[in-house]
């Protein structure tokens, strides 16, 4: 039986390198790479200086918002990259709102882990200590006493799911996906599954995060993953001195609909969701399981659950976060799921131009990929000088192609691996 | 059709006072673990350390359940596991103690270049791992072995409803089997994160619990199945989130209800719990609250309400309603049934 397709219609992305959706192109074709000094955060005295930050200022986009959103949004980053990937296509998206229906959308977004910003808070903290206190409780509590339900810090994550719902009016559910580097990419998964499953019509899935925070930013360092840019090293996946990834920040969301929403609307959609893979190593914590089985199994699965054979595949965005752990073992999984073909189909990770985003890498990358598909454009490995392996297309260099089908991979901490197929709809 | 085969759980019973502010005189009442160490399956030393105490319980019994059947690898590698999580901080204090004390010595330091050389070295190495979202899914899956689709969904309690769910579609999909687990660990962070979005009129009363559940398509051929799984439906409106109001529209998912017994959650005081129990009562059916029982259980309100539930089908009662209000008003239900 043929399974309903599950279309992408529209989508909005705010990124340290496109501060919108339309800007991702020439950002790429200039090969533009937001490395730079951090500025959020004071990394004086840290082994490392640099992340991928969106620099300008994002309040001026969502002016209009209510009082208390903006309050929020100059605490809370995630809530504020959302807020401004919302109001930047407002006005674009208003003809699709509208004949959105509430009991038939739903939200879905994947949502990196909280944390209080400290570092605004210094002197509160100071004080609270001084006077023999608790310091993060009595802060929180402060910060907190307002006739809302929105809090200024420690919010449930579900706040990201329902403020979109509410712009959206997304009734059906309001859902968020708490699994790491994989957050977003589950999320998209999930939302084409529950259009599947008939749980929604339209679906609006994506994810916020931001690693651009003191808590966040030494917590990765300390674990090893971000490289020590004094030594000289920086974020090159898949080649052989890579050591270790480019802290991110990133919002965003694609708007997913039914075959019939699409048909009775008369909606020209711009992607599709094919299928995907989704497993779990059970291996560690700390480390992939260096196998590989269940990576592969999730390529695999991507390809089979979307009907796709591996030679139809003519672009892999994958995951290479430039970590020991992830790079090469990604490229054996590649093999082993694509057989000979993996080793014709161009490969790259654009991780080290918009950095590493967590919860927010899949939809990142997917909307990259919406771009890239539109352009006809392979970004290469921008930074890539020795790859770790000769055997795969490791672009060196932009390519102008046509890209009907694509796979966007994702692997999170704990050992979570998804991967999206998705098909150009342009074409 | 949807059987639940089996279900493990655990709950604190002992309760402590834990004041979350001095200066605006808040305190609740928490509901902390007795861990049990001596089991065969506590994790193992490096695990502990990067733990928090509900996913020691939730990895211990989830062990244990696993161990009453014999599935063959295949089935457990294959089998999807869908988790909902509550709050993410054991104790963030202990966490980051040392990065506060910095800041606590930071005026007697001139420069700041010193003062954030200090945190970073100060920064507990695997803070990021201790803090991980999907932390109890990926333990579970490295100590059962369960492999299949997943996510973790979170973390207010209708996450459980969405986990179930998914899990229902997985079974309607084909899969035989299906785990679903919840884990909620309470804390004063979990306490600051519901009760101002919520009408919190007394002193909350937050427990940490978790548990799971195995669905199967089938009435298993070995081992019988313990309900059916006959409806769940939520309420498909869009939370106001600039309105604290508690607005409790119960009655709309049980229209046309004919069960026996109602199960509910939502409230995390003794006052709002009165009030659900209260407007509940013009329903004119038995009530049980899952808050009088445990008290506020977060994610895994409705993991308990099922497994209260199935207590009294196993004593006859022939449908029961298990509703929950998560705390931003979101009211869902789930209907189980003798079979």
């Amino acid at each position: 039986m043929l399974k309903n397709k599950v279309y992408i219609i529209e989508y909005e992305m705010i990124s340290p390198i496109a501060l919108g959706k339309d800007e991702f192109i020439g950002s790429i074709i200039s090969n533009k790479s937001a490395e730079q000094i951090v500025d959020r955060v004071n990394t004086d005295g840290f082994p490392f200086k640099k992340a991928a930050e969106v620099k300008q200022d994002l309040s001026y986009l969502y002016e209009n918002e209510k009082e208390v959103i903006k309050k929020a949004s100059k605490i809370d980053r995630k809530l504020e990259l959302l807020v401004a990937a919302y109001w930047k296509s407002k006005k674009r998206l208003e003809p699709i709102i509208n004949i959105l229906k509430e009991e038939e959308t739903g939200t879905i977004l994947g949502v990196g882990s909280d944390a209080i910003p400290l570092e605004f808070f210094e002197e509160e903290i100071k004080n609270y200590t001084h006077m023999g206190l608790d310091p993060v409780p009595e802060l929180e509590t402060y910060l907190n006493t307002n006739s809302s339900m929105i809090n200024m810090v420690n919010n449930p994550y579900d706040i990201h799911s329902i403020y979109l719902a509410e712009k959206f009016k997304a009734g059906a559910f309001q859902k968020s996906i708490l699994t790491a580097c994989v957050s977003s990419t589950q999320a998209i998964a999930l939302g084409y599954q529950s259009i599947l499953n008939n749980e929604a019509k339209v679906v609006i899935a994506g994810g916020t995060d931001s690693l651009v925070n003191l808590v966040p930013l030494t917590a990765f360092g300390k674990l090893g993953v971000i490289p020590e840019t004094a030594t000289g090293t920086e974020c090159i996946p898949f080649d052989l001195n890579r050591n270790g990834t480019l802290a991110g920040e990133a919002a965003g969301f694609v708007i997913l609909a039914s075959e019939e929403f699409v048909d009775q609307n008369k909606i020209k959609p711009i992607g599709q969701i094919m299928g995907y893979g989704n497993s779990l190593d059970g291996y560690k914590i700390t480390a992939p399981d260096p196998s590989g089985v269940s990576m592969t199994k999730a390529i695999e699965n991507a390809l089979s659950n979307s009907g796709l054979k591996s030679s139809q595949i003519d672009y892999i965005n994958a995951h290479g976060t430039g970590t020991k752990h992830n790079d090469d073992l990604e490229l054996r999984c590649i093999g082993k799921a694509l057989g000979e073909e993996a080793k014709k189909i161009p490969i790259s990770s654009t991780k080290d131009r918009h950095g590493h985003a967590i919860a927010a890498a899949g939809i990142q990358e997917l909307c990259l990929l919406l771009e890239l598909m539109k352009y006809d454009t392979i970004p290469s490995n921008l930074k890539l000088k020795s790859p770790c392996s000769e055997e795969f297309n490791l672009l060196r260099e932009n390519k102008k192609k046509k890209i009907t089908y694509a796979l966007s991979n994702n692997f999170a901490f704990g050992g979570i691996n998804t991967v999206l197929a998705i098909k150009n709809e342009r074409v | 059709m949807t059987y639940i085969l089996d279900h493990n759980s655990f709950v604190s019973d002992v309760f402590i006072d834990e004041k979350i502010s001095e200066l605006n005189n808040i305190s609740v009442k928490i509901g902390k673990l007795v861990l049990d160490k001596e089991s065969d399956y506590f994790p193992t030393r490096s695990d502990q350390k990067v733990m928090r105490d509900d996913v020691k319980m939730s990895i211990v019994t989830a062990q244990e359940l696993l161990k009453k059947y014999s599935f063959s690898k295949k089935t457990i590698s294959n089998m999807p596991l869908f988790v909902s999580n509550g709050s993410f901080f054991g104790n963030f204090e202990k966490h980051l103690s040392r990065v506060l004390n910095v800041f606590k010595e930071a005026t007697l330091e001139g420069s700041r270049m010193k003062v954030y050389k200090k945190i970073y070295r100060a920064s507990p190495p695997l803070l990021a791992i201790e803090t991980l979202t999907n932390s109890n899914m990926s333990f579970i899956a490295q100590y059962t072995g369960l492999k299949g689709n997943n996510a973790t969904f979170g973390n207010t309690s209708i996450s459980t409803y969405y986990a179930l769910k998914q899990g229902l579609n997985e079974i309607k999909n084909g899969e035989k089997y299906c785990w679903v687990s919840s884990s909620n660990g309470a804390n004063i962070y979990s306490h600051i994160m519901n009760r101002s979005t919520s009408e919190v009129e007394l002193s909350g009363i937050e427990n940490t619990g978790g548990g799971h559940i195995i669905l199967s398509k089938n009435r298993h051929k070995k081992n019988k199945v313990l309900c059916k799984i006959t409806k769940m439906i939520n309420i498909k409106k869009v939370p106001n989130l600039h309105d604290q109001t508690i607005k409790r529209t119960w009655t709309e998912l049980l229209e046309n209800s004919k069960s026996e017994l109602i199960i509910f959650s939502g409230a995390i005081d003794h006052g709002v719990n009165k009030k659900d129990k209260q407007y509940l009562k013009a329903l004119n059916i038995p009530t049980i609250s899952i808050f009088e029982k445990y008290g506020y259980l977060g994610v895994s309100n409705l993991i308990f309400g099922i497994i209260e539930g199935l207590k009294h089908i196993k004593n006859g009662i022939k449908s029961i309603d298990v509703i929950d209000r998560d705390v931003y008003g979101r009211e869902s239900l789930i209907t189980i049934e003798l079979c």
